[in-house]
């Protein structure tokens, strides 16, 4: 359901290689033990070293999965100090999927990753700023509230 | 409809994405 969709593959391949695991085959177990395997579809996004970078569970339909693929790579980078294929991770999650569950993360993250290529930019409060104006009911909202506080 | 070209091979795999400057995109299914 949500991997025929092109725009799905193309979120994946313009960042990835896809590897697949079923996890009713036994010649898997011994991997998905290493990894503590428990639910299903069960998403890792690697470096190429095998460490993981970001993680979910579940299914998501086309829009919110696209949105949380974009938000995990852009994890991925933001970890990696690309910083600059961070933004355009979370710039594209917030200018397509500005109305999925993934935005806020997107938003929030945006700024750290500004923050984080430019401490002197005033970029981090602004995109908080923003995050609270615009997704002022999620938890990302409430991982910035401590600069709410008087 | 799109033809996602998952592998099976996880170290080749990860060989790829080393030289490709790529990550890694694993997703674990139960077919049922």
């Amino acid at each position: 359901m949500t991997y025929p969709q092109q725009a799905v593959a193309d979120a994946i391949l313009a960042h990835a290689v896809p590897v697949q695991f079923d996890n009713s085959k036994a010649e898997n177990n011994k991997f998905l033990h290493g990894i503590h395997h428990i639910w299903t579809p069960d998403i890792r996004i690697l470096y190429h070293d095998g460490s993981e970078l970001y993680r979910w569970d579940g299914f998501l339909p086309p829009p919110e999965f696209i949105a949380r693929t974009l938000c995990g790579f852009g994890m991925a980078y933001l970890r990696l100090k690309r910083f600059d294929q961070a933004e355009a991770c979370y710039a594209d999650a917030l200018t397509r999927f500005s109305t999925t569950y993934a935005a806020p993360e997107a938003l929030y993250y945006l700024g750290v990753t500004r923050y984080r290529r430019d401490p002197d930019s005033d970029e981090l409060l602004k995109q908080w700023d923003n995050l609270r104006s615009r997704y002022p009911l999620s938890e990302y909202r409430v991982k910035q509230s401590f600069k709410e506080l008087p | 409809m799109a033809n996602i070209p998952w592998v099976s091979d996880y170290e080749a795999a990860l060989e790829r994405a080393r030289s490709e400057r790529k990550f890694v995109f694993l997703d674990v299914f139960n077919p049922g």
